[in-house]
């Protein structure tokens, strides 16, 4: 947890940004933002612009996380979890100011942290956050790793949907979180589970007696 | 995507006619982004490269620089759905096709020398420019994917079209980032395929 000035710097460049823009917002726009003078930022963040920026990306995330926790905490069982998380996660990322601002004004800037192998870090970050929601749920029999399977699969489908404004099934929507959540992304966990299963049984025919 | 920049040009045997002109202009670029990046590479770069006076190469390409660039940019994408299209179209089953899309063109994209050179420097420009293919990209594989699940028995409820957005949109997203995955792994790649793409979209054999 970053301490009272510094998290107190972050929104501030977070509401500039979601303003003017990345670049049009200056150290001191933000130092005034947050009230404080500018050498008290520098001093808070001697690697200046760039890295405030990047820091405040990373402060964004995290306070997401904590936002989506709640929800996840709160599901009762599997579907709701998987539902609640793409509907809740999609919205977090429809309500972002900042972020919308810059995908529709300055995408150079949001862009080449989400093209290529450039967005791995950023599903392997949302996976690992979202894996200890779905572990409970998966029964105590799932195969090594399918808790994270399901997380980074559940971030493919929100990220796919929040970038593409275009698409109908709108993940924000419950009903549309739903529908996908029923039609194909349980059936493919109840596969996996279904297929661990028979490969863990050994098959009666191949049993050799002792 | 070729993998090698300049391959276009490089052969003894250079096609003659005029129309060519903008081809050779695209592998002029291709070469002049390779060795002085794109941000840096400028028309009179691409005119010398190209053996042309500044003037042929604006009266070829109009918009100059920013068309330079664009046509560089989409005649690498269209090899890139070329090779796509190819890779899916040999089979014709379903989890075999998405497999070869995904193993081909995962590493069609990673073996791109320029591609990943300017990725890794100067990404701003190329994804605005990369953007403009996508489109055109959502197009090959959703009309591939369509094609292949096409007369398959799908699963109860499962409507084409709407499995056809789901498994086209996640299959970009894989083919796009791999994230944990390793899609150089087949075996690995036929799992993904028949879990998370078409799980529950084709009909359970047997029940």
């Amino acid at each position: 947890m970053p301490d009272e000035p510094v998290q107190r710097v972050l929104d501030a460049a977070i509401r500039c940004v979601s303003r003017w823009g990345m670049a049009k917002t200056s150290v001191e726009d933000i130092a005034r933002e947050a009230g404080i003078s500018r050498a008290t930022l520098y001093r808070l963040f001697p690697g200046g612009r760039d890295v405030l920026f990047e820091q405040a990306g990373e402060a964004e995330l995290a306070r997401i996380f904590g936002l989506l926790a709640r929800d996840l905490r709160a599901a009762p069982d599997l579907r709701e979890l998987l539902v609640t998380g793409v509907q809740q996660a999609s919205r977090a990322i429809r309500d972002h100011d900042a972020l919308q601002y810059l995908l529709a004004h300055e995408p150079e800037h949001v862009l080449p942290f989400l093209a290529f192998d450039a967005l791995d870090p950023i599903l392997v970050l949302a996976a690992e956050f979202a894996a200890p929601f779905v572990a409970p749920h998966l029964g105590p029999d799932a195969p090594e790793g399918l808790d994270l399977e399901v997380a980074e699969w559940l971030t493919r489908l929100v990220i796919g949907c929040a970038l593409d404004p275009s698409r109908v099934d709108d993940l924000t929507r419950r009903q549309a979180a739903e529908r996908v959540i029923d039609r194909f992304v349980l059936p493919g966990v109840e596969l996996a589970l279904a297929e661990a299963r028979a490969a863990d049984r050994p098959r009666p025919r191949a049993e050799v007696p002792a | 995507v070729g993998g090698r920049v300049g391959h276009v040009e490089a052969g003894a045997s250079r096609p003659s006619a005029g129309d060519d002109t903008r081809g050779r202009l695209v592998a002029a670029t291709l070469r002049c982004v390779e060795a002085r990046g794109l941000q840096a590479t400028t028309v009179e770069d691409v005119a010398r490269e190209a053996g042309m006076s500044r003037a042929t190469v604006y009266r070829h390409v109009p918009g100059g620089r920013a068309q330079l660039v664009a046509d560089a940019v989409a005649t690498e994408a269209g090899r890139f759905l070329e090779r796509l299209r190819e890779a899916m179209d040999e089979v014709d089953d379903p989890v075999a096709s998405l497999r070869a899309g995904l193993v081909l063109g995962h590493r069609a994209i990673h073996d791109h020398a320029l591609l990943q050179q300017v990725l890794r420097t100067e990404p701003g420009e190329l994804l605005a420019e990369l953007a403009a293919s996508e489109p055109l990209l959502h197009g090959v594989v959703a009309e591939r994917v369509r094609a292949v699940l096409e007369g398959r028995p799908l699963a109860p409820g499962v409507v084409l079209g709407e499995a056809t957005d789901y498994v086209t949109s996640l299959f970009l997203s894989y083919l796009g980032s791999q994230g944990r995955w390793d899609l150089a792994d087949e075996a690995a790649v036929d799992r993904l395929v028949r879990v998370q793409l078409l799980g529950g979209v084709l009909a359970r054999r047997g029940g």
